[in-house]
């Protein structure tokens, strides 16, 4: 590659890496808890 | 006990120069590369200039090597004082004009790291591909065209980026 032109500045780049999560692998994490068992009609 | 936010542990650290303005987006920059079928279909891409056989990997940043001159200078590229570091374009128009008509295949990158800004575009120390384009080839016969546009959109397929098609500025002829 040429032609890029004269130079102006200097700067630096880091960009920021989102973690990727998939629906095959869940971020243990962020994962669903457990649901909680149905309470007994009796516990109301 | 709490684990810490992953986001966080990846900000930037302070860069080793306080002067030198620090961004968190990706440089964007256009290219042209060379390009080979494999064997097994995928096409991959080659630096134009540097005639190696070295293909820019899928899914990677690119990180441009030290650059030892023929004088002994040694330094991390991209140098100030030198040419090295991974180009890139700023100007679709200037990347059209440069290698519109030539079949190299033509596409995005993103740039980081060490960055030195151009009048027309820049050097950087990491690149990675990012999309790669095809626009109006009607200069070309009906076959080749067609070509290069399999060509265009196996590599799309090989590195897994959006395959962009190029709106080409109306001509001026006054």
């Amino acid at each position: 590659m040429t032609h890029i032109g004269p130079e102006i500045e200097e700067i630096r780049v880091e960009p920021i890496e989102l973690p990727t999560v998939t629906e095959d692998e869940p971020d243990p994490e962020y994962a669903t808890p457990e649901p909680t068992p149905a309470l007994a009609p009796a516990a109301y | 006990m709490r684990r810490p936010n992953p986001l966080l542990l990846s900000l930037p650290q302070r860069t080793e120069r306080p002067d030198v303005p620090l961004y968190i987006e990706p440089v964007r920059g256009l290219r042209a590369w060379r390009h080979a079928r494999q064997d097994d279909g995928r096409i991959l891409l080659y630096p134009l200039v540097m005639h190696s056989e070295s293909p820019w990997p899928v899914g990677e940043w690119v990180t441009a090597q030290r650059h030892v001159s023929g004088f002994g200078d040694d330094h991390a590229a991209p140098g100030r004082l030198c040419n090295c570091g991974i180009h890139a374009l700023a100007s679709k128009d200037a990347l059209l004009r440069q290698y519109g008509f030539t079949i190299h295949v033509l596409g995005e990158v993103e740039l980081a790291g060490r960055v030195i800004v151009h009048s027309g575009g820049w050097r950087a120390e990491r690149a990675r591909i990012s999309a790669v384009f095809i626009w109006d080839r009607s200069i070309l016969d009906e076959h080749r065209r067609a070509q290069v546009i399999r060509d265009a959109e196996a590599t799309a397929s090989t590195y897994r980026v959006p395959l962009v098609h190029l709106g080409i500025p109306a001509r001026r002829d006054s």
